[in-house]
């Protein structure tokens, strides 16, 4: 990968430099401001595969500039990693909430730091071969079709500009990061589309891409005022990290949520009202749960969630059934 | 790489970490005293002390200075801890300030 790190710190600068060098695979090329970074943006002729950002720096922060990276349609989802010495959990929630994909805490190790790139480079390979794709386009048809997400039923894919959505990658990463302090106020809810599989089959990728789109947007609203950091995992289910939400009204959230998507008049692109429900599965609280643990708790509430789903059809189908008998 | 082979390749930055670490020091001194004599500025004297010890903790752990490193976080954390309690633990800080420095005059001079 070629790597842009950022630090106002010439020693940490020189430490990246030196074990990055250790890696024949990576290229690295520093600066000490975001000043000096997005000038060195504007004279590379090769765009960058990755980003190492410290938080702290004078005038513009990392997550600042994390976050008007995330505004650069070529860089929207480069794997952005936060070299930071903040270990506060606000600093976490802000560096995930305005795109970071992933978090090393200072001092770092070589190995820490060779295998948190490891796991960015397959996201850096993805964005590379779509960015090749979006170039080979001949038309303008092929170019915006190369740019949309690869959908697949199963597998998460990207959402971009909605605010509180974050990368399932960057999800698992986050609770990883949070010790067991900061992870116990906080609670996963996990929120399944109903029927999402006649949905996947009756749209276009691009419809289906949008209408998750739109429902990741309605789930992340409904969770405001409290922090909350919300990833789509795939199979028409959202996972959200919230904190402090000890006493939660689930059945009230999800009539909420219900009621703002019936609100956003969702349609497919000839016009075709859509009717989109979620409902939610056992929340998970992540008290003493951390690192493999909080994962977990993750995969737990996803599951759950999609055996709500299914259990709410299977319901519906036995009360026609039901009816018939009668 | 090995163990020493590591320790060998980063004898250079090292160096250069501690070259900084001369000046550094020398401002912390600085703005300790400021604090001192200048209640007024200890806030400000306080929040230029602990960008400096933020910086020392982020590097000398991986250079092998783990005590200066972990010192240097405590007290950064300490000078936080008592900026939210509006500034009721300033006594602390101060002594945790020099036995930082104490502790790393001590590093520099051994590595000197």
């Amino acid at each position: 990968m070629y790597i842009l790190a950022v630090d106002d710190d010439p020693i940490i600068l020189e430490l990246l430099t030196h074990f990055v060098g250790e890696m024949p695979q990576h290229d690295i090329v520093t600066a000490e401001s975001v000043a000096a970074a997005r000038a060195l943006m504007a004279d590379q002729d090769r765009p960058f595969d990755c980003f190492l950002l410290d938080i702290q720096m004078p005038d513009t922060d990392g997550i600042e500039f994390c976050q008007s990276l995330r505004d650069i349609p070529s860089y929207n989802r480069t794997p952005v990693l936060m070299l930071t010495a903040m270990s506060d959990k606000k600093y976490i929630d802000s560096a995930f909430n305005a795109g970071a994909t992933d978090y090393i805490t200072k001092p770092f190790e070589l190995n820490s730091l060779k295998g948190r790139l490891a796991l960015v480079e397959q996201i850096a390979a993805d964005v590379q071969q779509k960015t090749s794709k979006i170039f080979a386009a001949n038309t303008l048809r092929q170019k915006f079709d190369a740019a949309q997400p690869d959908v697949e039923l199963h597998h998460p894919f990207p959402i971009l500009d909605v605010d509180g959505v974050i990368e399932n990658i960057a999800m698992e990463n986050y609770v990883t990061q949070l010790s067991r302090k900061s992870l116990c106020g906080s609670v996963v809810l996990g929120f399944t589309i109903r029927q999402v599989a006649d949905l996947f089959y009756d749209l276009s990728s691009y419809d289906f891409s949008c209408m998750i789109t739109d429902v990741s947007e309605a789930v992340s609203d409904c969770l405001l005022p409290t922090q909350r950091l919300v990833s789509y995992a795939g199979n028409g289910t959202f996972v959200c990290v919230v904190e402090g939400a000890a006493q939660i009204d689930l059945d009230r959230l999800v009539d909420q949520i219900n009621l703002y998507i019936r609100s956003m008049e969702l349609s497919q692109s000839d016009g075709t009202a859509l009717n989109v429900r979620i409902c939610a599965g056992r929340p998970s609280r992540l008290v003493w749960r951390k690192g493999d643990g909080a994962v977990e708790a993750i995969r737990q509430t996803h599951i759950s969630s999609e055996e709500t789903a299914e259990r709410l059809e299977r319901e519906l189908g036995s009360i026609w059934t039901t009816a018939q008998t009668a | 790489m090995n163990m020493s082979d590591m320790n060998a390749t980063l004898q250079p930055i090292r160096d250069r970490f501690l070259g900084l670490l001369q000046g550094r020091l020398e401002d912390i001194r600085i703005n300790l005293e400021r604090a001192l004599e200048q209640p007024e500025d200890s806030a400000e004297a306080l929040s230029i002390i602990e960008s400096i010890l933020h910086k020392i903790a982020g590097t000398a752990g991986t250079l092998g200075y783990t005590e200066m490193g972990e010192k240097a976080r405590v007290v950064e954390d300490r000078i936080i801890q008592d900026r939210a309690n509006d500034h009721a633990l300033q006594h602390k800080v101060y002594l945790d300030v020099i036995d930082f420095l104490e502790i790393s005059y001590e590093v520099s001079e051994r590595a000197a």
